[in-house]
Protein backbone atom coordinates (compact mmCIF):
# COMPACT_ATOMS: atom_id res chain seq x y z
CA UNK A 1 0.00 0.00 0.00
CA UNK A 2 1.50 3.31 -1.08
CA UNK A 3 0.53 6.65 0.37
CA UNK A 4 -1.01 7.68 -2.96
CA UNK A 5 -4.44 8.87 -2.01
CA UNK A 6 -5.97 10.11 -5.23
CA UNK A 7 -4.56 8.86 -8.52
CA UNK A 8 -5.51 10.07 -12.01
CA UNK A 9 -4.42 7.75 -14.82
CA UNK A 10 -4.46 9.42 -18.21
CA UNK A 11 -7.84 11.01 -17.53
CA UNK A 12 -9.83 12.89 -20.15
CA UNK A 13 -13.27 14.31 -19.60
CA UNK A 14 -15.73 15.82 -22.02
CA UNK A 15 -19.12 17.32 -21.14
CA UNK A 16 -20.53 16.41 -24.57
CA UNK A 17 -20.62 12.92 -25.97
CA UNK A 18 -21.04 14.20 -29.51
CA UNK A 19 -18.11 12.53 -31.29
CA UNK A 20 -17.86 15.11 -34.10
CA UNK A 21 -16.93 18.19 -32.15
CA UNK A 22 -15.71 16.70 -28.93
CA UNK A 23 -14.00 19.15 -26.62
CA UNK A 24 -12.19 18.00 -23.56
CA UNK A 25 -12.46 19.95 -20.32
CA UNK A 26 -9.62 17.78 -19.01
CA UNK A 27 -7.16 16.11 -21.34
CA UNK A 28 -4.74 13.27 -20.56
CA UNK A 29 -4.25 14.22 -16.94
CA UNK A 30 -1.85 12.13 -14.84
CA UNK A 31 -1.73 13.11 -11.23
CA UNK A 32 -1.30 11.72 -7.76
CA UNK A 33 -2.19 13.37 -4.51
CA UNK A 34 -0.60 11.98 -1.37
CA UNK A 35 -2.18 11.53 2.02
CA UNK A 36 -1.87 14.62 4.23
CA UNK A 37 -0.80 16.92 1.42
CA UNK A 38 -2.10 20.46 0.96
CA UNK A 39 -2.40 20.89 -2.78
CA UNK A 40 -3.55 23.99 -4.59
CA UNK A 41 -4.96 23.70 -8.09
CA UNK A 42 -4.81 27.00 -9.93
CA UNK A 43 -6.02 28.12 -13.31
CA UNK A 44 -8.14 30.80 -14.94
CA UNK A 45 -11.93 30.54 -15.31
CA UNK A 46 -12.84 27.75 -17.70
CA UNK A 47 -9.42 26.12 -17.50
CA UNK A 48 -10.96 22.89 -16.24
CA UNK A 49 -9.97 23.10 -12.59
CA UNK A 50 -13.51 22.59 -11.29
CA UNK A 51 -13.93 19.60 -13.58
CA UNK A 52 -10.75 18.17 -12.13
CA UNK A 53 -12.20 18.61 -8.63
CA UNK A 54 -15.50 16.91 -9.48
CA UNK A 55 -13.61 13.94 -10.92
CA UNK A 56 -12.08 13.39 -7.49
CA UNK A 57 -15.27 12.29 -5.74
CA UNK A 58 -17.15 10.60 -8.55
CA UNK A 59 -19.46 13.55 -9.21
CA UNK A 60 -18.03 13.18 -12.71
CA UNK A 61 -16.73 9.94 -14.19
CA UNK A 62 -13.81 10.19 -16.66
CA UNK A 63 -14.68 9.78 -20.35
CA UNK A 64 -11.31 8.07 -20.79
CA UNK A 65 -8.84 6.90 -18.18
CA UNK A 66 -9.38 6.08 -14.51
CA UNK A 67 -9.46 7.93 -11.21
CA UNK A 68 -8.65 5.98 -8.06
CA UNK A 69 -9.41 7.16 -4.54
CA UNK A 70 -7.70 5.05 -1.90
CA UNK A 71 -7.31 2.40 -4.58
CA UNK A 72 -11.03 2.42 -5.42
CA UNK A 73 -12.09 3.08 -8.99
CA UNK A 74 -14.56 6.02 -9.18
CA UNK A 75 -16.34 4.44 -12.15
CA UNK A 76 -17.31 1.45 -10.01
CA UNK A 77 -20.87 2.23 -8.95
CA UNK A 78 -20.75 0.12 -5.81
CA UNK A 79 -17.91 2.27 -4.45
CA UNK A 80 -19.39 5.69 -5.22
CA UNK A 81 -20.87 6.38 -1.77
CA UNK A 82 -17.79 5.18 0.00
CA UNK A 83 -15.66 7.47 -2.16
CA UNK A 84 -17.90 10.48 -1.52
CA UNK A 85 -17.69 9.78 2.17
CA UNK A 86 -13.89 9.75 1.95
CA UNK A 87 -13.59 12.84 -0.23
CA UNK A 88 -15.80 15.71 0.91
CA UNK A 89 -16.38 18.80 -1.15
CA UNK A 90 -17.01 22.46 -0.37
CA UNK A 91 -18.52 24.42 -3.25
CA UNK A 92 -18.28 28.00 -4.37
CA UNK A 93 -21.73 29.39 -3.62
CA UNK A 94 -22.44 29.30 0.12
CA UNK A 95 -26.17 29.77 -0.50
CA UNK A 96 -26.70 26.76 -2.68
CA UNK A 97 -24.98 24.09 -0.63
CA UNK A 98 -26.68 24.46 2.74
CA UNK A 99 -29.68 22.16 2.95
CA UNK A 100 -30.72 22.37 6.60
CA UNK A 101 -32.99 24.97 8.16
CA UNK A 102 -30.40 25.65 10.88
CA UNK A 103 -26.63 25.16 11.16
CA UNK A 104 -27.16 22.09 13.33
CA UNK A 105 -29.70 20.56 10.94
CA UNK A 106 -27.39 21.16 8.02
CA UNK A 107 -24.52 19.31 9.67
CA UNK A 108 -26.98 16.53 10.47
CA UNK A 109 -28.01 16.25 6.80
CA UNK A 110 -24.86 14.41 5.70
CA UNK A 111 -24.90 12.25 8.83
CA UNK A 112 -28.52 11.25 8.21
CA UNK A 113 -27.55 10.28 4.68
CA UNK A 114 -24.91 7.85 5.88
CA UNK A 115 -27.36 6.37 8.38
CA UNK A 116 -25.70 7.15 11.71
CA UNK A 117 -27.43 6.65 15.05
CA UNK A 118 -28.79 9.67 16.89
CA UNK A 119 -26.21 9.50 19.67
CA UNK A 120 -23.37 9.33 17.19
CA UNK A 121 -24.85 12.32 15.31
CA UNK A 122 -25.05 14.40 18.49
CA UNK A 123 -21.44 13.71 19.32
CA UNK A 124 -20.19 14.43 15.81
CA UNK A 125 -22.22 17.64 15.49
CA UNK A 126 -20.83 18.93 18.79
CA UNK A 127 -17.30 18.14 17.65
CA UNK A 128 -17.78 19.69 14.20
CA UNK A 129 -19.24 22.90 15.63
CA UNK A 130 -16.24 23.18 17.92
CA UNK A 131 -13.81 22.61 15.05
CA UNK A 132 -15.28 25.37 12.89
CA UNK A 133 -16.04 27.60 15.92
CA UNK A 134 -19.75 27.99 15.27
CA UNK A 135 -20.92 26.75 18.70
CA UNK A 136 -22.93 29.93 19.28
CA UNK A 137 -24.60 29.72 15.86
CA UNK A 138 -25.82 26.19 16.46
CA UNK A 139 -29.50 26.94 15.90
CA UNK A 140 -29.11 29.97 13.63
CA UNK A 141 -30.83 29.96 10.25
CA UNK A 142 -28.32 29.88 7.39
CA UNK A 143 -29.46 33.11 5.75
CA UNK A 144 -28.53 35.04 8.90
CA UNK A 145 -24.88 33.93 8.74
CA UNK A 146 -22.05 35.86 7.09
CA UNK A 147 -20.43 34.45 3.97
CA UNK A 148 -17.44 33.10 5.89
CA UNK A 149 -19.74 31.57 8.51
CA UNK A 150 -21.84 29.91 5.80
CA UNK A 151 -18.75 28.30 4.29
CA UNK A 152 -17.60 27.22 7.76
CA UNK A 153 -21.04 25.68 8.28
CA UNK A 154 -20.62 23.79 4.99
CA UNK A 155 -17.17 22.66 6.12
CA UNK A 156 -18.60 21.50 9.45
CA UNK A 157 -21.16 19.42 7.57
CA UNK A 158 -18.31 17.73 5.77
CA UNK A 159 -15.87 17.27 8.66
CA UNK A 160 -18.68 15.64 10.66
CA UNK A 161 -18.70 12.88 8.04
CA UNK A 162 -15.02 12.27 8.96
CA UNK A 163 -13.55 12.40 5.44
CA UNK A 164 -9.89 11.78 4.71
CA UNK A 165 -9.80 14.54 2.13
CA UNK A 166 -11.69 17.79 1.54
CA UNK A 167 -11.78 19.45 -1.88
CA UNK A 168 -12.42 23.18 -1.78
CA UNK A 169 -13.92 24.02 -5.17
CA UNK A 170 -13.30 27.79 -5.26
CA UNK A 171 -14.82 27.91 -1.80
CA UNK A 172 -13.44 31.39 -1.17
CA UNK A 173 -14.32 32.96 -4.52
CA UNK A 174 -17.53 34.62 -3.29
CA UNK A 175 -16.18 35.74 0.08
CA UNK A 176 -14.75 39.04 1.25
CA UNK A 177 -11.11 39.07 2.44
CA UNK A 178 -11.99 38.39 6.08
CA UNK A 179 -14.25 35.51 5.08
CA UNK A 180 -11.50 34.10 2.89
CA UNK A 181 -9.03 34.30 5.75
CA UNK A 182 -11.44 32.46 8.08
CA UNK A 183 -11.92 29.66 5.58
CA UNK A 184 -8.23 29.29 4.66
CA UNK A 185 -7.17 29.27 8.31
CA UNK A 186 -9.67 26.51 8.93
CA UNK A 187 -8.44 24.53 5.91
CA UNK A 188 -4.86 24.71 7.15
CA UNK A 189 -5.88 23.78 10.67
CA UNK A 190 -7.77 20.72 9.42
CA UNK A 191 -4.71 19.77 7.41
CA UNK A 192 -2.23 20.15 10.28
CA UNK A 193 -4.26 19.04 13.28
CA UNK A 194 -6.56 16.42 11.80
CA UNK A 195 -4.28 15.21 9.03
CA UNK A 196 -6.97 15.77 6.41
CA UNK A 197 -5.70 15.91 2.84
CA UNK A 198 -6.71 19.24 1.30
CA UNK A 199 -7.18 20.11 -2.35
CA UNK A 200 -7.80 23.82 -2.82
CA UNK A 201 -9.08 24.90 -6.23
CA UNK A 202 -8.51 28.62 -6.57
CA UNK A 203 -7.31 31.51 -8.62
CA UNK A 204 -6.16 33.49 -5.63
CA UNK A 205 -2.39 33.29 -5.69
CA UNK A 206 -2.14 34.30 -2.03
CA UNK A 207 -3.85 31.00 -1.21
CA UNK A 208 -1.47 29.12 -3.45
CA UNK A 209 1.53 30.50 -1.51
CA UNK A 210 0.58 28.60 1.63
CA UNK A 211 0.11 25.23 -0.09
CA UNK A 212 2.67 22.40 -0.09
CA UNK A 213 2.27 21.94 -3.79
CA UNK A 214 0.63 23.70 -6.70
CA UNK A 215 -0.82 22.29 -9.89
CA UNK A 216 -1.34 24.78 -12.69
CA UNK A 217 -4.00 24.05 -15.30
CA UNK A 218 -4.58 25.71 -18.64
CA UNK A 219 -7.11 24.55 -21.28
CA UNK A 220 -7.60 21.23 -19.55
CA UNK A 221 -3.92 20.38 -19.39
CA UNK A 222 -1.63 20.28 -16.39
CA UNK A 223 1.17 22.69 -17.26
CA UNK A 224 3.00 22.75 -13.94
CA UNK A 225 3.12 20.58 -10.83
CA UNK A 226 5.61 21.91 -8.35
CA UNK A 227 6.18 23.80 -5.09
CA UNK A 228 4.70 27.32 -5.00
CA UNK A 229 8.13 28.92 -4.57
CA UNK A 230 9.33 27.15 -7.73
CA UNK A 231 6.26 28.11 -9.72
CA UNK A 232 6.61 31.77 -8.85
CA UNK A 233 10.11 31.83 -10.26
CA UNK A 234 8.51 31.22 -13.62
CA UNK A 235 6.52 34.38 -14.12
CA UNK A 236 5.98 33.75 -17.84
CA UNK A 237 4.27 30.42 -17.21
CA UNK A 238 1.97 31.85 -14.55
CA UNK A 239 0.97 34.71 -16.83
CA UNK A 240 0.42 32.30 -19.70
CA UNK A 241 -2.10 30.50 -17.51
CA UNK A 242 -3.97 33.78 -17.11
CA UNK A 243 -2.97 34.32 -13.50
CA UNK A 244 -0.87 36.80 -11.59
CA UNK A 245 1.98 36.31 -9.16
CA UNK A 246 1.33 37.41 -5.59
CA UNK A 247 2.40 41.03 -5.23
CA UNK A 248 5.50 40.24 -3.13
CA UNK A 249 6.70 37.53 -5.50
CA UNK A 250 6.06 39.74 -8.50
CA UNK A 251 8.14 42.54 -7.00
CA UNK A 252 11.00 40.11 -6.38
CA UNK A 253 10.80 38.81 -9.93
CA UNK A 254 10.73 42.28 -11.47
CA UNK A 255 13.82 43.24 -9.44
CA UNK A 256 15.60 40.05 -10.47
CA UNK A 257 14.78 40.74 -14.13
CA UNK A 258 16.43 44.16 -13.74
CA UNK A 259 19.52 42.49 -12.33
CA UNK A 260 18.97 43.17 -8.64
CA UNK A 261 20.23 40.10 -6.75
CA UNK A 262 17.20 39.32 -4.54
CA UNK A 263 18.02 36.16 -2.61
CA UNK A 264 15.88 33.35 -1.23
CA UNK A 265 12.25 32.59 -1.89
CA UNK A 266 9.88 35.51 -1.77
CA UNK A 267 6.19 34.61 -1.49
CA UNK A 268 4.77 36.70 1.32
CA UNK A 269 5.10 40.32 2.37
CA UNK A 270 7.30 39.34 5.32
CA UNK A 271 9.70 37.40 3.13
CA UNK A 272 9.83 40.31 0.73
CA UNK A 273 10.66 42.69 3.55
CA UNK A 274 13.41 40.37 4.75
CA UNK A 275 14.97 39.97 1.32
CA UNK A 276 14.89 43.70 0.66
CA UNK A 277 16.33 44.72 4.02
CA UNK A 278 19.10 42.15 3.52
CA UNK A 279 19.76 43.67 0.14
CA UNK A 280 19.86 47.18 1.56
CA UNK A 281 22.30 46.25 4.32
CA UNK A 282 24.52 44.61 1.66
CA UNK A 283 24.39 47.81 -0.35
CA UNK A 284 25.27 49.86 2.67
CA UNK A 285 28.23 47.54 3.36
CA UNK A 286 29.72 47.55 -0.13
CA UNK A 287 28.76 51.09 -1.09
CA UNK A 288 27.71 49.84 -4.54
CA UNK A 289 24.76 51.25 -6.40
CA UNK A 290 22.48 49.99 -9.14
CA UNK A 291 22.24 52.80 -11.60
CA UNK B 1 -39.94 41.11 3.35
CA UNK B 2 -42.63 39.42 5.41
CA UNK B 3 -43.49 35.87 4.55
CA UNK B 4 -46.45 34.05 6.02
CA UNK B 5 -44.66 30.71 6.37
CA UNK B 6 -41.92 32.13 8.55
CA UNK B 7 -44.40 33.01 11.29
CA UNK B 8 -42.82 30.91 14.00
CA UNK B 9 -42.67 32.71 17.33
CA UNK B 10 -39.95 31.19 19.53
CA UNK B 11 -41.20 30.07 22.89
CA UNK B 12 -41.19 27.38 25.49
CA UNK B 13 -44.87 26.75 26.12
CA UNK B 14 -46.68 23.42 26.16
CA UNK B 15 -47.91 24.16 22.64
CA UNK B 16 -44.34 24.74 21.45
CA UNK B 17 -43.23 21.49 23.04
CA UNK B 18 -46.08 19.37 21.73
CA UNK B 19 -45.41 16.92 18.94
CA UNK B 20 -46.08 18.49 15.51
CA UNK B 21 -48.12 15.45 14.49
CA UNK B 22 -50.44 15.99 17.44
CA UNK B 23 -50.79 19.64 16.56
CA UNK B 24 -51.59 18.82 12.95
CA UNK B 25 -54.30 16.35 13.80
CA UNK B 26 -55.75 18.44 16.61
CA UNK B 27 -55.90 21.49 14.34
CA UNK B 28 -57.94 19.38 11.93
CA UNK B 29 -60.17 18.13 14.76
CA UNK B 30 -60.68 21.70 15.93
CA UNK B 31 -61.60 22.81 12.42
CA UNK B 32 -64.14 20.01 12.15
CA UNK B 33 -65.61 21.13 15.48
CA UNK B 34 -65.91 24.72 14.23
CA UNK B 35 -67.48 23.65 10.95
CA UNK B 36 -70.02 21.50 12.78
CA UNK B 37 -70.96 24.21 15.25
CA UNK B 38 -74.56 25.41 14.95
CA UNK B 39 -75.37 27.18 18.20
CA UNK B 40 -73.70 30.21 19.69
CA UNK B 41 -72.78 28.13 22.72
CA UNK B 42 -70.54 26.00 20.49
CA UNK B 43 -68.94 29.04 18.93
CA UNK B 44 -68.24 30.56 22.32
CA UNK B 45 -66.67 27.32 23.53
CA UNK B 46 -64.47 27.11 20.41
CA UNK B 47 -63.40 30.72 20.68
CA UNK B 48 -62.59 30.28 24.36
CA UNK B 49 -60.40 27.29 23.65
CA UNK B 50 -58.57 29.21 20.93
CA UNK B 51 -58.04 32.17 23.26
CA UNK B 52 -56.65 29.80 25.86
CA UNK B 53 -54.25 28.41 23.25
CA UNK B 54 -53.00 31.89 22.35
CA UNK B 55 -52.52 32.80 26.01
CA UNK B 56 -50.72 29.53 26.67
CA UNK B 57 -48.35 30.11 23.72
CA UNK B 58 -47.69 33.75 24.76
CA UNK B 59 -48.62 35.21 21.40
CA UNK B 60 -49.58 38.85 21.58
CA UNK B 61 -52.77 40.27 20.17
CA UNK B 62 -51.08 42.35 17.43
CA UNK B 63 -49.62 39.23 15.85
CA UNK B 64 -53.02 37.55 15.99
CA UNK B 65 -54.74 40.46 14.28
CA UNK B 66 -51.99 40.71 11.69
CA UNK B 67 -52.59 37.14 10.59
CA UNK B 68 -56.18 38.09 9.77
CA UNK B 69 -55.29 41.14 7.69
CA UNK B 70 -54.75 39.37 4.35
CA UNK B 71 -58.24 37.91 4.67
CA UNK B 72 -60.14 41.16 5.26
CA UNK B 73 -61.56 41.24 1.72
CA UNK B 74 -62.65 37.64 1.91
CA UNK B 75 -64.30 38.20 5.28
CA UNK B 76 -66.08 41.32 4.02
CA UNK B 77 -67.37 39.39 1.01
CA UNK B 78 -68.63 36.61 3.25
CA UNK B 79 -70.57 39.08 5.36
CA UNK B 80 -72.00 41.12 2.48
CA UNK B 81 -73.05 38.15 0.36
CA UNK B 82 -74.70 36.37 3.27
CA UNK B 83 -76.54 39.44 4.46
CA UNK B 84 -78.10 40.10 1.07
CA UNK B 85 -78.62 36.64 -0.32
CA UNK B 86 -79.19 34.27 2.59
CA UNK B 87 -82.79 35.20 2.97
CA UNK B 88 -85.12 34.68 5.94
CA UNK B 89 -88.54 35.58 7.26
CA UNK B 90 -88.13 38.44 9.76
CA UNK B 91 -87.50 41.68 7.90
CA UNK B 92 -84.96 43.91 9.57
CA UNK B 93 -84.68 46.76 7.08
CA UNK B 94 -86.06 47.14 3.62
CA UNK B 95 -85.27 49.82 1.06
CA UNK B 96 -85.67 50.02 -2.69
CA UNK B 97 -85.47 46.42 -3.92
CA UNK B 98 -83.25 45.16 -1.15
CA UNK B 99 -84.51 43.50 1.99
CA UNK B 100 -82.28 42.50 4.88
CA UNK B 101 -83.58 39.76 7.11
CA UNK B 102 -82.73 39.16 10.73
CA UNK B 103 -81.77 35.54 10.01
CA UNK B 104 -79.36 36.55 7.28
CA UNK B 105 -77.53 38.95 9.61
CA UNK B 106 -77.19 36.22 12.22
CA UNK B 107 -75.99 33.78 9.62
CA UNK B 108 -73.48 36.27 8.22
CA UNK B 109 -72.03 36.85 11.67
CA UNK B 110 -71.74 33.13 12.25
CA UNK B 111 -69.94 32.71 8.99
CA UNK B 112 -67.57 35.53 9.81
CA UNK B 113 -66.83 33.99 13.18
CA UNK B 114 -66.28 30.64 11.52
CA UNK B 115 -63.72 32.04 9.05
CA UNK B 116 -61.89 33.88 11.82
CA UNK B 117 -61.73 30.79 14.04
CA UNK B 118 -60.47 28.60 11.19
CA UNK B 119 -57.73 31.03 10.21
CA UNK B 120 -56.62 31.61 13.78
CA UNK B 121 -56.60 27.88 14.53
CA UNK B 122 -54.17 27.26 11.70
CA UNK B 123 -52.05 30.17 12.82
CA UNK B 124 -51.70 28.62 16.29
CA UNK B 125 -50.03 25.74 14.47
CA UNK B 126 -47.67 27.92 12.44
CA UNK B 127 -46.86 30.22 15.37
CA UNK B 128 -45.75 27.37 17.61
CA UNK B 129 -44.13 24.98 15.13
CA UNK B 130 -40.83 25.52 13.30
CA UNK B 131 -40.71 24.64 9.63
CA UNK B 132 -38.34 21.79 10.42
CA UNK B 133 -40.78 20.28 12.90
CA UNK B 134 -43.62 20.84 10.46
CA UNK B 135 -41.95 18.90 7.63
CA UNK B 136 -40.74 16.19 10.01
CA UNK B 137 -44.28 15.84 11.32
CA UNK B 138 -45.75 15.68 7.82
CA UNK B 139 -43.22 13.09 6.73
CA UNK B 140 -44.01 10.98 9.75
CA UNK B 141 -47.76 11.29 9.21
CA UNK B 142 -47.44 10.39 5.54
CA UNK B 143 -45.03 7.53 6.07
CA UNK B 144 -47.69 4.79 6.21
CA UNK B 145 -48.48 5.79 2.62
CA UNK B 146 -44.98 4.70 1.56
CA UNK B 147 -46.40 1.18 1.33
CA UNK B 148 -48.47 2.22 -1.66
CA UNK B 149 -45.37 3.92 -3.17
CA UNK B 150 -46.41 7.39 -2.12
CA UNK B 151 -43.22 9.52 -2.09
CA UNK B 152 -43.56 10.73 1.52
CA UNK B 153 -39.85 11.32 2.11
CA UNK B 154 -39.41 13.13 -1.20
CA UNK B 155 -42.35 15.45 -0.57
CA UNK B 156 -41.09 16.30 2.92
CA UNK B 157 -37.58 16.93 1.53
CA UNK B 158 -38.94 19.19 -1.22
CA UNK B 159 -40.97 21.13 1.37
CA UNK B 160 -38.07 21.61 3.74
CA UNK B 161 -35.76 22.74 0.93
CA UNK B 162 -38.43 25.13 -0.35
CA UNK B 163 -38.80 26.60 3.16
CA UNK B 164 -35.04 26.85 3.60
CA UNK B 165 -34.71 28.80 0.32
CA UNK B 166 -37.51 31.32 0.85
CA UNK B 167 -35.26 33.89 2.58
CA UNK B 168 -32.49 33.30 0.04
CA UNK B 169 -34.86 33.97 -2.84
CA UNK B 170 -36.42 37.00 -1.22
CA UNK B 171 -32.93 38.49 -0.85
CA UNK B 172 -32.29 37.71 -4.49
CA UNK B 173 -35.58 39.30 -5.57
CA UNK B 174 -34.65 42.49 -3.80
CA UNK B 175 -31.25 42.46 -5.47
CA UNK B 176 -32.79 41.99 -8.91
CA UNK B 177 -35.35 44.74 -8.31
CA UNK B 178 -32.53 47.11 -7.41
CA UNK B 179 -30.50 46.06 -10.44
CA UNK B 180 -33.46 46.55 -12.79
CA UNK B 181 -34.35 49.87 -11.17
CA UNK B 182 -30.77 51.01 -11.77
CA UNK B 183 -31.32 50.18 -15.44
CA UNK B 184 -34.42 52.36 -15.56
CA UNK B 185 -37.20 49.85 -14.89
CA UNK B 186 -40.35 51.44 -13.50
CA UNK B 187 -42.22 49.50 -10.83
CA UNK B 188 -44.45 52.30 -9.61
CA UNK B 189 -46.66 52.66 -12.66
CA UNK B 190 -50.36 53.14 -11.92
CA UNK B 191 -51.37 51.35 -15.11
CA UNK B 192 -52.08 47.75 -14.11
CA UNK B 193 -50.89 46.23 -17.40
CA UNK B 194 -47.69 48.23 -17.28
CA UNK B 195 -47.23 47.15 -13.71
CA UNK B 196 -47.58 43.47 -14.57
CA UNK B 197 -45.27 43.86 -17.54
CA UNK B 198 -42.67 45.56 -15.40
CA UNK B 199 -42.37 42.41 -13.30
CA UNK B 200 -41.25 40.27 -16.23
CA UNK B 201 -37.63 41.50 -15.95
CA UNK B 202 -37.71 40.28 -12.34
CA UNK B 203 -39.36 36.94 -12.88
CA UNK B 204 -37.08 35.82 -15.72
CA UNK B 205 -33.78 36.28 -13.83
CA UNK B 206 -35.41 34.73 -10.75
CA UNK B 207 -36.23 31.58 -12.69
CA UNK B 208 -32.80 31.38 -14.27
CA UNK B 209 -31.21 31.83 -10.85
CA UNK B 210 -33.51 29.24 -9.30
CA UNK B 211 -32.60 26.63 -11.92
CA UNK B 212 -28.92 27.25 -11.43
CA UNK B 213 -29.29 27.05 -7.65
CA UNK B 214 -31.26 23.82 -7.95
CA UNK B 215 -28.49 22.34 -10.06
CA UNK B 216 -25.78 23.38 -7.61
CA UNK B 217 -27.78 22.19 -4.63
CA UNK B 218 -28.38 18.80 -6.24
CA UNK B 219 -24.65 18.51 -6.84
CA UNK B 220 -23.87 19.46 -3.23
CA UNK B 221 -26.46 17.01 -1.87
CA UNK B 222 -25.01 14.28 -4.05
CA UNK B 223 -21.52 15.05 -2.81
CA UNK B 224 -22.82 14.63 0.73
CA UNK B 225 -24.04 11.12 -0.01
CA UNK B 226 -27.74 11.94 -0.40
CA UNK B 227 -29.48 9.06 -2.15
CA UNK B 228 -33.14 9.32 -1.19
CA UNK B 229 -34.97 8.18 1.91
CA UNK B 230 -33.71 4.61 1.86
CA UNK B 231 -31.36 3.79 4.76
CA UNK B 232 -31.54 7.34 6.06
CA UNK B 233 -31.71 8.04 9.79
CA UNK B 234 -33.33 11.07 11.41
CA UNK B 235 -31.55 13.56 13.65
CA UNK B 236 -34.67 15.04 15.17
CA UNK B 237 -36.86 12.63 17.01
CA UNK B 238 -40.60 13.08 17.37
CA UNK B 239 -42.03 11.74 20.58
CA UNK B 240 -45.50 11.85 22.10
CA UNK B 241 -45.52 13.06 25.69
CA UNK B 242 -48.15 13.72 28.33
CA UNK B 243 -48.58 17.21 26.80
CA UNK B 244 -49.89 15.61 23.63
CA UNK B 245 -52.29 13.48 25.64
CA UNK B 246 -53.65 16.50 27.53
CA UNK B 247 -54.07 18.56 24.35
CA UNK B 248 -55.82 15.67 22.62
CA UNK B 249 -58.27 15.20 25.47
CA UNK B 250 -59.13 18.91 25.55
CA UNK B 251 -59.67 19.20 21.80
CA UNK B 252 -61.66 15.99 21.55
CA UNK B 253 -63.80 17.19 24.46
CA UNK B 254 -64.59 20.31 22.45
CA UNK B 255 -65.62 18.23 19.45
CA UNK B 256 -67.81 16.04 21.66
CA UNK B 257 -69.37 19.11 23.28
CA UNK B 258 -70.18 20.58 19.85
CA UNK B 259 -71.81 17.33 18.72
CA UNK B 260 -73.89 17.15 21.90
CA UNK B 261 -74.83 20.83 21.67
CA UNK B 262 -76.06 20.29 18.10
CA UNK B 263 -78.43 17.61 19.36
CA UNK B 264 -79.85 19.35 22.42
CA UNK B 265 -79.50 23.10 22.16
Amino acid sequence: MTDDFIRFENVSYSYTSDADNIKYAIENADLTIKKGEFTAIAGRNGSGKSTLAKLMNALLIPTYGKVYVNGKDTSDESEVWDIRRTVGMVFQNPDSQIVGATVEDDIAFGLENIGLSRDEMHERIDRALLTVRLEKERSTQPHLLSGGQKQRCAIAGITAMRPECIVFDEATAMLDPSGRREVMELAHRLNKENGITIVDITHHMEEVCCADRVILIESGKIIADTAPSELFRNRRLVEEAGLELPKAAELAEVLRDKGVPVRGTVLTGDECFEALSELLSDLHFTGESFA
Amino acid sequence: MKIAIGQYVPGNSALHKADPRTKFILTLVYMVAVLMSKSYVSYIASAALLAAAFICAHINICKILRSLRPLIIMMAMTVVLNIFFYGGTTVLVSFWKITVYKESVYFALKMLLRVILLVLASSVLTYTTTSVMMTDGLESLMSPLKKIHFPAHEIAMIMSIALRFIPTFSEETERIIKAQTARGADFDSKNIIKKIKSYIPIIVPMFVGAWRKADELAMAMNARCYRGGEGRTKYRMLRFTYIDAVLSVITCALLAAVVIANKFV
